[in-house]
């Protein structure tokens, strides 16, 4: 069975008990992020939307790469490797408004 | 989340590296992200503050996006160093350092919001902010501790 790891953001945190890694069961990005949710059901709605797509604000880099481009949910991953949930980290001046 | 004021400590050399490398991307918001430590007591440390590239795909002199591969690599920086990322901070390149509505709608609950300011007639300066539980910020009480202000001309 592969298992990786993955490492949440501290905003996310509140959201599993305040950890920020956890380890977990898949062979793909989506088995992973899945069973995240199911372990951490605060979670549901906040990295997968409600069509169980990546949100829009939200990245997934496996082992360093941006899933997103690369296979996305469907990507394989290795047993060891490191997930890491990415928030969109943006503002604006306001300049616009 | 309670609403007490959170205190924020930077070292001045590096709330020196946020105002220096917003200065270098004018016209453009200079962007990053600030690691160190969140002691959950109202108390946060900043032992880093680090520059980003900007991968806003709006304009680049009215907003910002930390790039996505950055993050990964400070987050990674963060901990090996034993720290987290706490927060981020960006510029606002001609006006004060005060959030914009962007801003708000953008952030994150749980990290310090460094703003670099620089407003008509006035000097550059720093403050800043955290959404409160009722996701509008907050002011933090900034600290820069051996006796430097907040504030650089
Ligand atoms: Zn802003």
């Amino acid at each position: 069975m592969t298992s990786a790891t993955l490492r949440l953001p501290t905003p996310l945190r509140a959201f599993c008990g305040g950890q920020d890694e956890v380890t977990l069961e898949g062979a793909t990005v989506g088995e992973l992020l899945r069973a995240l949710e199911r372990e951490h059901p605060d979670l549901r709605g906040r990295i997968l939307d409600e069509n169980g797509e990546v949100r829009r604000f939200v990245n997934v880099f496996v082992d360093g790469a941006n899933a997103r481009g690369n296979g996305g949910l469907d990507a394989d991953v290795r047993d060891g490797s490191q997930l890491t949930i990415v928030p969109a980290v943006a503002g604006g001046s306001g300049r616009s408004r | 989340m309670d609403n007490r004021t959170v205190q924020i400590e930077i070292d001045p050399d590096q709330l020196a590296r946020a105002i220096e490398r917003s200065a270098a991307e004018l016209p453009n918001e200079a962007c990053g992200l600030l690691l160190g430590t969140d002691h959950g007591d109202g108390r946060v440390v900043v032992e880093r503050v680090e520059p980003t590239r900007n991968a806003t795909r709006e304009p680049a002199a009215d907003t910002f996006e930390v790039h996505p591969e950055d993050f990964v690599r400070l987050d990674g920086l963060a901990r090996e160093l034993g720290l987290d990322v706490v927060g981020v901070w960006h510029s606002h390149p001609d006006s004060a350092a005060i959030p914009s509505r962007t801003d708000t709608e953008r952030a994150w609950p749980g990290w310090s919001y460094l703003i670099v300011g620089r407003a008509a007639h006035s000097d550059v300066h720093a403050r800043s902010w955290r959404l409160d539980a009722t996701a509008r910020f907050a002011e933090e009480r900034l600290l820069a501790p051996r006796g430097a202000v907040a504030v650089a001309s």
